[in-house]
């Protein structure tokens, strides 16, 4: 019998080439044994990630949940059906093995006691239905908090909360965990994904954070979706009616609680696909691109193309200013006179290196880099006579400047910085003051730029950026690169804290 | 007499009956939507589908097929929606893949019993290797940049430690698993 143990495990860490796929599958379709195997093999697959984890945090979840739900139910105005139908579910998900069973015949148990309570004081032939649209009660901070957050509250305006005390403390920086439900009663409020997607809300609004950590879902209200970064792409908005696809864009959703769904199109290309709920649309997937616009009805059979407004989400769709990227217009080899090396292992050249624009497939080893764009931002390699004496990992400083328009106010403003580096960035400096640099290491069949937002040490007129990228010469002579993509983004409300 | 209402009974017994198909549940997923978080987000939606279509799930039937159902259905949409139906992996080949499930549900318990004595027994350079790969979702050339080998050998190293868990739960278990027999 033929050995695919190697191809079934490839297939599971989702590595398996295309072309080895199609040999699996008629394998697989060969016999109802060999299902079994994959069965098998990825039920277990699954059990070993599960343990480890479980390891660390499962004791901890099932604690805050069991402690999460009410003790005094019936007396609790707030708690509707379907926060408890949200319980049940949270609940479902976050039990694992049979051996904590005791802890969920408990949980089940009270469940039960909570479901029965409000049942026979309040008798309702569907006991599972969603809120009513008018409902007053606030979804309020629903599920407890994870361990994981996958998403942080990043800037205000005048925001008020409702949903009580967790909620009503809400500061900027808190980070947001699944299943996680905020109310926004007034004002403009910012959430950014892990990914580094961005979402801004203005009141009145109500969403909910999902596992996912490039998602939310839009219960009801307006709010702009923005990918800066390629690593945001793929931002998903989950409303009743329909799941939005964020593929690199700046878009606006409106979700009222009458059951429709709105998607404007500012810039970019989004998907919009009917959502996997009770109420969707049975409408067919759409792509939009900038200007367009639909509206999407649960009853309906199918998207219904509206003219776009991009007036409606003026107030919250941030004006933003394209800075020149490394290598921007240039040709191969042209040396960028933006951006130079200004020094190696900290210490300053004298005459300061050029960087100069490479081909992505000028490789050594390994694929090529992620293509150019010379339209926004190229690679650009160092001077090959830089760096090449000694052994082991070197350091080299490459500097670029760019400028705060006259108007902006540079303590008010973020930078947006997309970038990747062969071998890795160790530091970013402003104006020689350094900054959070998120965790990177080239990869080989890397397909996005990292993602960082800088919104501190800028002044008025000229700037400063500096990167400090480690080359560990494994080839035994330095061979860096650097890819950056800049812009400015000035919106003076977001300076609020 | 107390109040008693088949819902809240239905509700009662469905917590427990998913605390035992959960594994088997994310398993199945997994199995075709290989990002952690995209998986355990369909996951997520079986749970809520189990609840809000609590109603159509007889009691007198087992649980097993009838979750592994509403899975099957959340799987190929997951798909659809992200442009994947077309791919090798289609509905039919899900189907399957839950037939195989459904065929053998009795001993997935038994292995994730065996497999957690199992996991006792890993040396700490695979503990870690494990840790990197299904803890931090690190990819191939991240687990091989953290434990100092190439990319090639790090994917070696997770397939040897994995089938040898696969050998070891097969001998706790003492029976020949055909996925997993070396």
């Amino acid at each position: 019998m033929t050995d695919r143990r190697d191809d079934l495990l490839d297939f599971l860490d989702g590595t398996l080439p295309e072309d080895k796929q199609a040999d699996l599958r008629a394998w697989l379709d060969e016999s109802p044994e060999h299902y079994e195997q994959l069965a098998r093999l990825s039920f277990l697959h699954n059990a070993i990630g599960e343990q480890l984890r479980n390891d660390q945090s499962t004791a901890l979840f099932q604690l805050e949940t069991l402690q999460s739900l009410p003790e005094q139910p019936a007396a609790d105005p707030g708690l509707t059906k379907k926060k408890l139908a949200n319980a049940a579910a949270y609940l479902l998900h976050h039990t694992f093995t049979p051996k904590r069973i005791a802890v969920i015949a408990a949980a089940a148990v009270l469940l039960g006691v909570v479901l029965t309570m409000v049942l026979i004081g309040n008798p309702d032939p569907d006991p599972l239905a969603t809120d009513h649209p008018n409902d007053s009660s606030e979804p309020g901070p629903a599920g407890p908090a994870l361990k994981n957050p996958v998403a942080t509250l990043t800037a205000t305006h005048n925001a008020q909360w409702a949903g009580g005390p967790a909620s009503a403390g809400l500061g900027i920086g808190d980070e947001l965990h699944p299943n996680q439900t905020l109310t926004l009663t007034a004002g403009f409020a910012e959430i950014t994904t892990s990914q580094g997607a961005v979402a801004i809300l203005e009141a009145p609004a109500t969403i909910e954070l999902t596992h996912n950590n490039n998602a939310l879902r839009l219960h009801a209200g307006k709010l702009v979706g923005i990918c800066e970064t390629d690593s945001s792409k793929g931002f998903v908005v989950k409303t009743t009616q329909a799941d939005i696809v964020d593929l690199g864009t700046r878009f606006g959703v409106v979700a009222s609680r009458t059951g429709t769904t709105e998607v404007h199109v500012i810039e970019g290309i989004v998907e919009v696909a009917p959502a996997s709920t009770t109420h969707a649309t049975s409408a067919k997937p759409q792509r939009l691109i900038a200007g367009q616009a639909l509206q999407a009805k649960g009853d309906a059979d199918d998207f219904v193309v509206i003219e776009t407004d991009a007036e409606r989400f003026a107030a919250i769709m941030p004006t933003r200013i394209e800075l020149p990227g490394t290598g921007q217009g240039l040709a191969l080899k042209e040396p960028d006179p933006n951006w130079r090396v200004t020094a190696i292992d900290g210490q300053p050249l004298e005459t300061p290196g050029t960087m100069t624009v490479r081909d992505a497939h000028d490789r050594y080893e390994g694929p090529p880099f992620l293509p150019n764009d010379p339209a926004t931002s190229q690679w650009l390699i160092i001077d090959g006579r830089l760096g090449q004496s000694g052994t082991g990992p070197v350091t080299f400083t490459c500097q670029s400047r760019f400028e705060i328009p006259r108007g902006v106010d540079a303590s008010a403003a973020r930078l947006i910085v997309s970038f990747d580096a062969d071998d890795s960035v160790t530091a970013v400096r402003i104006n020689g003051q350094a900054v959070a640099v998120p965790e990177n290491e080239f990869e080989d069949d890397s397909r996005d730029l990292h993602a960082m937002t800088i919104r501190r040490h800028m002044i008025a007129g000229q700037n400063t950026i500096e990167f400090d990228i480690m080359d560990r010469r494994s080839l035994g002579f330095a061979n860096s690169g650097l890819r950056v993509k800049l812009a400015l983004q000035p919106d003076e409300w977001r300076a609020e804290r | 007499m107390p109040h008693r209402d088949p819902q809240v009974d239905k509700l009662k017994q469905l917590t427990i009956n998913w605390a035992q198909a959960q594994p088997k549940v994310a398993g199945f997923v997994g199995a075709f939507i290989h990002n952690y978080n995209d998986a355990q987000d369909v996951v997520q939606e079986v749970a809520k589908a189990a609840v809000e279509k609590i109603d159509t799930y007889d009691t007198a039937r087992p649980f097993g097929p009838w979750i592994l159902g509403v899975a099957r259905f959340k799987v190929v949409d997951y798909l659809r929606k992200h442009g994947k139906d077309r791919h090798v992996f289609d509905s039919d080949s899900i189907g399957h893949l839950a037939d195989a499930y459904q065929q053998h549900d009795g001993a997935f318990d038994d292995m994730k019993a065996a497999l957690s004595d199992c996991m006792q027994s890993l040396s700490q350079r695979d503990r870690k290797a494990l840790n990197l790969r299904y803890v931090d979702d690190a990819k191939p050339q991240q687990v091989a940049e953290v434990l100092g080998v190439k990319p090639g050998t790090a994917r070696v190293l997770l397939h040897r430690v994995r089938q040898a868990l696969a050998d070891c739960v097969q001998r706790k278990l003492g029976e020949n698993i055909p996925g997993v027999k070396s």
